[in-house]
C-alpha cells in the first residue's frame, strides 16, 4: 500500500461506519424465526412428539445469509432412565425402524421452513443464503446404521421465491447429510 | 447381580460357622455402601466410619441370629440406621435437621457448574427422616418393604417421606418459573 | 398437579404393573404437563444420582488372635503367653505321644527325643500354616480383585448410561427453561 497510514484511517473509518448501521436483520426478527421452527419441530406428530433437545438458534451473517441450527431426537426409545435399558435387539431394531421412518417427515418441515424464512427475512438480500441445520440425537446403545447425525438444507432466498411448484422449490435446495 | 447374591449367601454361611476371613470379605464388598448411608445420615466422615466399625462389629456378633442370608442387606443397614441414630440423638436430642455450611446457597434458576453443591445443599435441606428415605430409595436402591423394615416403620409413613422430599427437591433441582411453552 | 390417571413418582419407582407404566407413558406423551412432570423428576433422580460415592478413609477389617480354622495344637501355639505355655503343652504333648508310642526310656535320652520331636512338630506347624495362609491369601486376593473388576467395569457402564441420560434430560431441561424464560419477553 502506498500510503498505509491514509489506508488505516480510511479502514477505520469505514468500521465506524458500519458500527453505526442498523443491521439487516433485527435479533427480533431472528428470535421470532427460531421460535417458529422450534414450533414446527413440536407439532410434526403432536401424539408422539420429536423431542427438541435444542432450541432453534439463528444466525444473520452479513454478506452469507441466515443460519439456523437446532437439535432433535427423531424418536423416543423407552423411558429415559440412569440405568442401562434392558431392550431387546427387536426392541433397538423397532427403534431404528421407528426414526428411518420418521426422518422424510423432519426433512418435509426443514424444506418448508426454508420456504417460510426466505418469505419471512425481506430484508436478507435474494442472493445470500438461508440455512438450516440439524442435529440428531442417539444413545450410545442405539442402531444407527442409515440414520444421519445431522442434516443441513441451504439455498439462495432467490431460489426459495420463485416458488411456482414446491418440486421446484424442493429442487432448489441443497441438502447434506453428515 | 445374582451371581454375586449367591458369592454373599456363601460368605454368610462360612462367617456363621465361624469363618473370620470369609465375614471380613463380606464387609470388603459392603463396606463402602454402608459409609456412604452413614456418612449422608451423619455428615461426618469419620463419625460415619466409626458408626460403619460398629455396625460391622454388631452384625459379626449377631450374625446368628440372622434366618434368612437373602435378607442380609435390609438386616445390615437397620443396624448402621440405629447405630447412626444414637449418635444423632446423642448430639441433638430433639432431632434437628442436620445443618452444614451451604457453599452457594442461592436459589439455582440455571443448572449450576457444579451440581453436586446444588445436590448436597439441597439434601441438606431436607429433614432427617426425608433425606434417610432419600439416601435409602436413590443412592441405596432398597424396595420399599426393604426400607420399612430398615427404618421400622409401615410402607405407607416410607413412601410419604420419599415422595414428600422428591417434591421438595425438584424444587431446587428441577425449578420451572412460567407455566407451559406453547 | 398432576391429571394422569397414576401417580407419577409410583411410575418413576416402578411400583407400577407393566400395564399401569403403559398407561402412563402414554399419558404422559399426549399431556404437556404431566409430560413435564416426568421430565422433572426424572431430572432431580439423576441429578442426586450424580453425586458420587465417597471412598471410607480407612478400610474395615477385623482380626482375631485366632486367625485361622485352629487344629487344638494350633491353638495352643497361637495363644497367649506363647513360650512358657506352648513349650510346656508341647512337651507335654510329645511326652503323651512318647509314651503311647515307645516304652518310657530313662530322663535323659527322653529330653533329647522331646526336643526333636518338639522341632519337628514345630517345623511340621510353621509349614503347614505358612502353605495354608499363602493358599487362602491367594483365594482371598483373586477374589478380591476379580470382584473389583467385575464390579468397576459394571459401574463404568453405568456411568455412561446415566451421563448419556442425564445429559439428554439436561438438553431438554435448558429448552424447557429457555422456552419458559421467553414468555417474560428477552431473546
Amino acid at each position: 500500500m502506498r500510503h498505509p497510514v491514509l489506508t488505516a484511517l480510511a479502514l477505520a473509518a469505514a468500521l465506524c461506519g458500519s458500527a453505526a448501521v442498523e443491521p439487516r436483520v433485527s435479533r427480533a426478527t431472528m428470535a421470532a424465526m427460531e421460535k417458529s421452527f422450534d414450533h414446527r419441530i413440536r407439532s410434526i406428530d403432536v401424539s408422539d412428539p420429536f423431542d427438541l433437545l435444542g432450541s432453534t438458534r439463528g444466525v444473520y451473517l452479513e454478506g452469507y445469509g441466515a443460519v439456523f441450527t437446532a437439535e432433535v431426537n427423531l424418536a423416543v426409545g423407552p423411558a429415559i432412565s440412569p440405568f442401562r435399558p434392558a431392550l431387546t435387539k427387536e426392541q433397538i431394531a423397532k427403534l431404528r425402524q421407528k426414526k428411518l421412518a420418521r426422518l422424510p417427515l423432519l426433512k418435509r418441515q426443514m424444506k418448508d421452513a426454508l420456504g417460510a424464512l426466505a418469505a419471512s427475512l425481506d430484508t436478507v438480500p435474494p442472493s445470500e443464503q438461508m440455512v438450516l441445520g440439524v442435529s440428531l440425537d442417539y444413545f450410545s446403545w442405539e442402531e444407527r446404521a442409515g440414520l444421519p447425525g445431522q442434516i443441513v438444507m441451504q439455498a439462495r432466498r432467490q431460489a426459495l421465491l420463485d416458488v411456482t411448484s414446491g418440486r421446484i422449490r424442493d429442487a432448489a435446495i441443497r441438502e447434506q447429510e453428515f | 447381580m445374582i451371581f454375586r447374591e449367591v458369592e454373599d449367601r456363601d460368605l454368610i454361611a462360612k462367617a456363621q460357622r465361624g469363618s473370620l476371613e470369609a465375614y471380613n470379605l463380606l464387609v470388603s464388598r459392603w463396606e463402602k455402601r454402608v459409609f456412604n448411608y452413614l456418612l449422608r445420615l451423619v455428615g461426618d466422615r469419620e463419625d460415619a466410619l466409626d458408626l460403619s466399625q460398629e455396625a460391622f462389629l454388631k452384625a459379626y456378633q449377631n450374625l446368628g441370629k440372622l434366618e434368612d442370608a437373602a435378607r442380609f442387606a435390609p438386616w445390615l443397614f437397620r443396624i448402621a440406621h440405629n447405630e447412626a441414630y444414637s449418635l444423632l440423638r446423642k448430639r441433638k436430642p430433639e432431632g434437628e435437621t442436620l445443618r452444614e455450611p451451604s457453599e452457594g446457597a442461592q436459589s439455582f434458576r440455571m443448572f449450576p457448574v457444579e451440581l453436586s453443591l446444588a445436590v448436597r445443599s439441597a439434601l441438606e435441606r431436607l429433614s432427617a427422616e426425608q433425606r434417610e428415605a432419600v439416601v435409602l430409595k436413590i443412592y441405596q436402591g432398597f424396595k420399599f418393604e426393604e426400607m420399612a423394615e430398615i427404618l421400622s416403620c409401615p410402607v405407607s409413613t416410607v413412601k410419604s417421606r420419599l415422595y414428600t422430599a422428591l417434591d421438595l427437591l425438584k424444587e431446587t433441582l428441577a425449578p420451572i418459573h412460567a407455566r407451559g411453552v406453547e | 398437579m398432576s391429571c394422569s390417571p397414576l401417580d407419577l413418582k409410583d411410575y418413576l419407582f416402578g411400583v407400577l404393573t407393566e400395564a399401569e407404566r403403559r398407561q402412563v407413558e402414554e399419558h404422559a406423551r399426549g399431556c404437556q404437563a404431566c409430560g413435564e412432570e416426568l421430565d422433572r423428576l426424572r431430572l432431580t433422580e439423576a441429578a442426586l444420582r450424580s453425586l458420587p460415592d465417597e471412598e471410607p478413609p480407612r478400610r474395615i477389617a477385623f482380626v482375631s488372635d485366632k486367625v485361622f480354622e485352629p487344629g487344638w495344637w494350633q491353638r495352643f501355639w497361637q495363644s497367649g503367653p506363647r513360650l512358657g505355655f506352648a513349650s510346656a503343652a508341647l512337651l507335654s504333648m510329645a511326652i503323651l505321644v512318647h509314651g503311647f508310642l515307645r516304652p518310657v526310656p530313662a530322663a535323659a535320652p527322653m529330653a533329647t527325643d522331646t526336643a526333636a520331636i518338639e522341632a519337628r512338630i514345630g517345623a511340621a506347624v510353621v509349614k503347614a500354616m505358612t502353605e495354608s495362609e499363602a493358599r487362602q491369601a491367594l483365594k482371598l486376593t483373586q477374589l478380591v480383585a476379580d470382584t473389583e473388576k467385575r464390579l468397576q467395569f459394571d459401574r463404568q457402564a453405568d456411568r455412561v448410561a446415566f451421563e448419556e441420560a442425564f445429559n439428554y434430560l439436561q438438553k431438554k431441561f435448558n429448552v424447557m427453561y429457555t422456552a419458559s424464560a421467553d414468555l417474560g419477553g428477552s431473546r
